[in-house]
């Protein structure tokens, strides 16, 4: 059985309705947080979770939801003719960064699905509200998940004025350099278009950074770190910059995605990852437009910039 | 013995969906649940796919009926008169039949159905049930996120705490001195039964141990990781320092049953491949069978006499077997 592709949904009050928008598709089916889910409760394709406080081992993070998690993905996907879709609603203090973790670490989640795509809701009028209220602009959860967002969908976007919606713009290129920002109330959006995107595997996707940070993120919060060579680089080092990127770095990791040209290989090599998780990734389906250039992109919370751009210079080959 | 063991083709039948769970009974009875709810005995169906149903557990309750437990708590219960319980408390994670009264446990709570389906509700204070095993009569182990206890049924008592979290399978042997209990962490811990505190850990594992059995007359523990079986052995000496370690398959074991009654165990696999294998010599296995879809359950009949088998597309396979000399 082929994994079936994951979307996972981040966000506000938005993203159980968009949650639900996708799964009611034919062949989605939905999971997510219990009391979320509670007004179909005997809906076979609305499958609840309870993240499990009590269930940690020491030190990891994303124990809290990894078994409820694996439970409801095998109920999901184990049938006689499974769905074509799965949709993980994060919400509450199932961040969408752990559910991520989970997904891509778990042996027996990697065995079933595979992860297509993040999709991150944000209500513009709360946003410009918070913008202008001098409150933060989301919790840490929230930074992180639209940080690591492969759409930004953003609601509510008549409702704000042009100046208010481009600060909300500005806030959210900021964050993510990955991500476009779509605006359903400007913009028609389908559903096709956060789905079947396949962002987690093959190259990384990123957009320009913008001429100007917002002055509205602070220096600990979530920044995109892109590294790009055009040269090959050294098969050993480059090894060595992952296995330090990985091992100096995973607290503050929320994303790495690469895909790298190494001397002696034919074909580009691909990797990703989350937090201390970091695994090959495969060949996009399409091929690889620019596979003769080698990029990294790195998004987390205070990393040394300076430092890993530096490093994944000296793993070129030399000349 | 002069006959080598040998598997032989008996029956196969269909149910609807996946198959969630197969079960003996006493009177060599096969039970098989589909993921949409119907049930199957022996080939002829019972309970026919429940509206909206997804099950995920199911089991003999008693000589004449069975029960299924969905994904939202509902037990459905065919005792000729089918009928259906309220939604208690939401969320199935454990199902088990203790020979005179129902366990389901729902998140941090046992339900108990007694006789005249009295019912009371019990907290184990395991956090997050994810096992329930019948020790006794009115004695249970139940296996938690938080910890490992043992309840008396009767009272609703809570008798022993043994702090284990990440507890994710619970297995009892078939004379009660000991409950292993896979972990997260990619352990297993054996408990001796009235002296809980005091443990044995096996270790090594590179993930969690969900699937773990105890082999006929608790010669040793099977346990799995990924594509790998694993039998500790239970010796005058303690148990053996390594497990003897065995790949036959080329996917993921995704269910595992060890005979009670003969030195036999199945493992099936993701890719939907069965084997059988002979806990006296690991090496390889001494049958196999192909499949094509992810194998979902395994049972082994209680005299050990037939092997049955179901599979993700809803397939099931019964075969006999007689035990003979291992080659």
């Amino acid at each position: 059985m082929a994994p079936v592709p994951v979307t996972v949904v981040a966000g506000g009050a938005e993203a159980f309705r968009l949650a639900t928008q996708i799964a009611d598709e034919p062949g989605g089916v939905l999971i997510g947080p219990a009391n979320e889910l509670r007004c179909r409760p005997s809906d076979a394709r609305w499958i609840p979770v309870v993240a499990d406080i009590g269930s940690r081992t020491p030190g990891c993070a994303c124990c809290r939801l990894r078994v409820e998690l694996t439970a409801a993905v095998e109920r999901a996907v184990i049938r006689r003719d499974p769905p074509s879709r799965v949709v993980v609603l994060a919400a509450g203090d199932d961040d969408a960064v752990t559910v991520v973790y989970s997904i891509l670490s778990d042996t027996d989640l990697q065995r079933l699905v595979r992860l297509d795509a993040v999709v991150a809701t944000v209500d513009a009028v709360q946003l410009a509200t918070r913008i202008h209220s001098d409150l933060p602009i989301a919790t840490d959860s929230g930074l992180d998940c639209l940080a690591i967002a492969d759409r930004v969908v953003v609601s509510r976007a008549r409702d704000v004025t042009p100046h208010a919606l481009g600060e909300v713009g500005h806030v959210l290129r900021s964050l993510n350099q990955v991500a476009p920002v779509i605006a359903p109330a400007i913009a028609r959006c389908t559903v096709a278009e956060l789905t079947s995107i396949d962002a987690w595997h093959g190259a990384p996707r990123f957009g320009p950074a913008p001429r100007t940070q917002s002055p509205l993120l602070g220096a600990h919060d979530p920044r995109t770190v892109v590294c790009i060579t055009a040269s090959p680089l050294d098969a050993a080092r480059a090894e060595e910059w992952l296995d330090q990127l990985v091992e100096r770095h995973a607290p503050r990791l929320l994303r790495v995605q690469g895909a790298v040209t190494v001397s002696g290989e034919s074909a580009p090599s691909y990797f990703h990852g989350v937090r201390s998780f970091a695994a090959t990734g495969t060949s996009p389906v399409g091929g690889d437009a620019q596979r003769a250039a080698s990029r990294v992109v790195i998004i987390g919370r205070e990393l040394p910039t300076a430092e890993l751009l530096a490093d994944f210079a000296a793993a070129q080959l030399s000349p | 013995m002069n006959e080598l063991t040998s598997v032989g083709d008996r029956v196969a039948w269909h149910v609807p969906d996946a198959v969630v769970a197969l079960d003996w009974d006493g009177r060599h009875r096969l039970l098989a649940v589909s993921a949409d709810g119907s049930t199957y005995v022996d080939g002829t169906p019972r309970i026919v796919g429940v509206p909206g149903g997804l099950a995920v557990a199911g089991c003999w309750a008693g000589p004449s009926r069975h029960v299924v437990g969905l994904h939202d708590g509902t037990l459905v219960v065919d005792n000729a008169a089918p009928f259906r319980d309220a939604p208690l408390l939401g969320g199935l994670t454990a199902l088990a039949w203790s020979g005179t009264a129902l366990l389901h446990a729902h998140r941090e709570q046992l339900a108990v159905f007694g006789r005249g389906s009295a019912k009371c509700v019990v907290e184990p204070r395991a956090g997050t049930i994810r096992a329930v095993t019948p020790l006794a009569a009115s004695y249970i182990a139940v296996g938690g996120s938080e910890a490992v206890t043992f309840v008396d049924i009767t009272t609703g008592a809570v008798d022993v705490t043994v702090d284990l979290p990440g507890s994710v399978a619970v297995a009892v042997d078939a004379a009660t001195r000991y409950v292993a209990v896979g972990t997260l962490d990619g352990a297993i811990h054996i408990l001796t039964i009235g002296h809980e505190q005091h443990g044995r850990e096996l270790t090594g594992y590179p993930d969690a141990v969900r699937r773990i059995a105890w082999t006929a007359r608790c010669a040793g523990l099977l346990a799995t990781a990924d594509d790998e079986v694993t039998l500790w052995l239970l010796g005058p000496d303690g148990w053996s320092h390594e497990p003897l370690c065995a790949v036959a398959h080329s996917a993921a074991i995704t269910s595992l049953a060890a005979c009670a009654s003969t030195p036999l165990a199945a493992t099936g696999d993701a890719d939907g491949r069965v084997c059988v294998w002979s806990l006296r010599d690991m090496c390889a296995p001494i049958w196999w069978h192909a499949g094509s879809h992810s194998v979902t359950a395994l049972a082994w009949a209680r005299d050990g006499s037939a092997l049955a088998a179901g599979w993700s597309d809803g397939t099931v396979h019964v075969w006999s077997v007689e035990l003979g000399l291992i080659a």
